[in-house]
């Protein structure tokens, strides 16, 4: 009788697997709490979404066979410790096809060369941080199946300076984080305007650290020295204890910055103090294609809110995970290498929310980072908050995207 | 110039913050020769419960001062039952005990009130309404706020309802006594379970008013803000001598102060290698220097209660 019963038991686990080919594993990791949750659960709101979507449509085409998404979810509550744990968890799991998310740099850092040894893909997303795909560039990985799927901060600090001297400023303070992401984008921010023909002269380069409340010390610094702008890189609390000093101060220097700006509990905790923040974007909560509405009225209905708490976080979630389920329709597999090569590779154009995603990666080469990166300047938009909502700050911008999405 | 006056600005309001917070840790450490480290959390449990009913008031649509003030009061009186039933489950079981446990339990009531205000309201950042009015005052170059003013003014206040209380009453002179001698205040016919009591319950309310001043101040209010609050309010109650009320006023002033011309003037001075944001880093190290060259603190351990 034990006998029959261990048999039993070995002979389903070898059984086991070949019923989970009946479905594609994703895991979507992200903090789903904290400082950083608007990012990290729009991005998974916004990939499930997308998931339901084609489940409800019978899943994905693989070999005759309709194959649906399964999804494994993990929060790394925006910490780097639990995010290198997740990642060697998901390193470990043999019938893994991809792994999509990570919101904060510096997990980006600590985890994803568990994934990379394995050889799993991973579409980052909306991680932006220079070095999260720099690293592996720096490191000379010859086989790369990293991806990112976000406006990254190269781009950013590039419209975030332009903006800065198309307003015709020329003393800025640089504030930043003192996190992996807050410190890469100051060194952008500092490139960008050496590129940019040193037209900005940085008068004052302030820190602070997550959880701080007061400015002060800082913004004083940056006051004195006669800032106009601050140009600044952090995440939504510390941005909001940056805006309200400044209202405190008195300081009417603009607050121009990463896309973190975007962030509802930046909105909601400095209040009318964000009004007239510039930040870039690659989606704005408007409907202004029928697309983009449906995907705008689906999140709104399915999640009980009335603003997406990060609109940009959700779009960009979702149209990862259309671009992922067209790598594995392509690959005809669930095996994440045949994936990694076909998402190296899109043949057929992939309609997202964003754009028409047109072959947005290809094949890796250490020498130009591009190759894995999906978005280029032109996917890009400024942002500027207005009465608690992110709108488009320029009109020619909203005109080019509905261009964009309804082609 | 101005600048250096808006330093100080901010040094006496998170001063007057810190101030009030020590005063709860100073008064249990000066009956107990106990830290109690649960106090950060009370801080923040009060700042909690205000904004909870401030949420809920508001909605009502009753005029903002008003709001505040219930607010306050509910807060204060939660707080403070909060403080009785900490004393009463986690440290008078273990009065006798050697000092390490309790110390270990007061670490432990710290977790479990931060773990349970992670689950009651979650780990987001709330924001804190504005309900005071948001003008702000030039004085000489430098702005002060009219919540700043509030703040400081409401902390001198209470600070001197405290010395009174301890000084002037019966019960304070009971405080005092047990303090001194807890045995002989016993045989004098104190009840001492209702002196400690009262401590950490008078502690606590000190704690739900700076909780809310914080919040004010700052207009965010999170699960974790006890902590850094605590430990920086703990620093200032051993800068100026722990279990001394004097003391732990000028501490918590002085450490305002120092943290904020620190954090001003540390990148000037270290040319650039030292940012503002070693700013909590100074905090703690001004408490290293203070318990190596004067281990009882500025004003001494415990005098007044000595008087």
């Amino acid at each position: 009788m034990k006998k029959t019963l261990i048999t039993t038991l070995l002979l389903g686990m070898f059984i086991a697997p070949a019923f989970a080919a009946d479905s594609i594993k994703i895991a979507i990791t992200g903090p789903f709490s904290g400082g950083s949750a608007p990012m990290g659960t729009s991005m998974r709101d916004g990939a499930k979404l997308a998931i339901s979507e084609i489940n409800a449509a019978g899943g994905i085409n693989v070999a005759g066979k309709k194959m649906k998404i399964e999804i494994i979810e993990r929060d790394d509550e925006g910490k780097n410790e639990r995010g290198a744990l997740i990642a060697q968890e998901l390193a470990s799991m043999d019938d893994l096809s991809g792994v999509i998310g990570t919101v904060n740099t510096g997990i980006a850092l600590s985890g994803d060369k568990h994934l990379q040894e394995k050889g799993i893909t991973k579409i980052i997303t909306p991680a932006a941080g220079s070095a999260s795909m720099t690293q592996w560039s720096k490191a000379g990985v010859k086989d790369l199946s990293m991806f990112r799927f976000a406006a990254h901060d190269g781009i950013q600090a590039e419209m975030v300076v332009e903006e800065a001297i198309k307003q015709k400023f020329t003393k800025v303070a640089i504030v930043h984080d003192a996190t992996n992401y807050g410190v890469s984008g100051r060194d952008d921010l500092l490139d960008q305007i050496k590129k940019q023909g040193n037209k900005l002269q940085v008068v004052a380069t302030e820190k602070f650290n997550i959880g701080d409340k007061d400015m002060t010390a800082q913004l004083l610094s940056a006051k004195s020295a006669g800032a106009q702008a601050i140009l600044i890189w952090g995440i939504g609390p510390e941005l909001a204890a940056v805006s309200n000093g400044m209202a405190k101060l008195d300081m009417k220097a603009p607050l121009i910055g990463g896309w973190t700006l975007s962030m509802s509990n930046y909105i909601d905790n400095a209040g009318k103090n964000s009004n007239g923040t510039l930040m870039p974007q690659t989606f704005i909560e408007e409907a202004i294609t029928p697309k983009v509405k449906s995907f705008i009225q689906g999140y709104h209905k399915t999640y009980n809110v009335k603003r997406i708490p990060s609109p940009v976080s959700a779009a960009q979630g979702y149209d990862a995970v259309l671009i992922f389920a067209a790598a594995v329709k392509q690959a005809q597999s669930g095996d994440t290498g045949k994936i990694k090569d076909a998402l190296e590779d899109l043949k057929d154009p992939v309609k997202g929310v964003i754009t028409t995603w047109k072959r947005p990666f290809s094949k890796w080469d250490p020498a130009n980072v591009e190759t894995h990166e999906a978005f280029r300047r032109a996917d890009t938009v400024m942002g500027m908050v207005k009465d608690g909502q992110v709108v488009f700050a320029d009109p020619a911008d909203r005109k080019r995207m509905i261009q964009k999405t309804s082609k | 110039m101005d600048i250096l006056l808006q330093q100080i600005i901010n040094g006496l309001v998170q001063g007057s913050v810190y101030a009030l917070v020590a005063l709860g840790y100073t008064m249990v450490y000066g009956i107990l020769g106990l830290i109690n480290f649960a106090h950060g959390e009370v801080v923040m449990v009060g700042a909690m419960i205000a904004l909870a009913a401030i949420q809920v008031l508001l909605a009502a649509a009753l005029s903002p001062l008003l709001v505040l003030l219930l607010s306050v009061l509910l807060a204060v009186a939660v707080c403070m039952a909060l403080g009785y039933s900490i004393e009463r489950i986690a440290y008078r079981p273990l009065r006798h005990a050697p000092r390490l446990a309790p110390l270990i339990t007061a670490i432990g009531v710290s977790f479990v009130l931060q773990n349970l205000a992670m689950i009651i309201w979650g780990r987001e950042y709330h924001s804190f309404p504005q309900l005071l009015p948001n003008a702000s005052h030039h004085i000489g170059g430098a702005i002060i706020t009219e919540v700043q003013i509030t703040i400081v003014l409401i902390a001198i206040l209470v600070m001197t309802g405290l010395m009174l209380l301890v000084h002037r009453t019966r019960l304070g002179r009971a405080m005092r006594a047990v303090a001194e001698n807890q045995t002989s205040a016993s045989l004098m016919g104190v009840n001492i379970n209702k002196v400690i009591s009262t401590t950490f319950m008078l502690g606590s309310a000190l704690a739900a008013i700076a909780g809310i001043m914080v919040s004010a101040n700052y207009g965010v209010v999170h699960y974790y803000m006890g902590f850094m609050l605590g430990l920086k309010a703990f620093t200032a109650a051993v800068l100026g001598g722990i279990g001394n009320l004097r003391g732990a006023m000028l501490g918590g002033v002085l450490l305002g102060l120092i943290e904020s011309l620190g954090a001003g003037y540390m990148g000037a001075l270290t040319g650039g290698i030292l940012g503002s944001h070693y700013q909590d880093a100074l905090a703690f190290v001004v408490l290293i220097a203070v318990l190596v060259f004067r281990p009882s603190g500025l004003l001494g351990e415990r005098v007044s209660e000595r008087a």
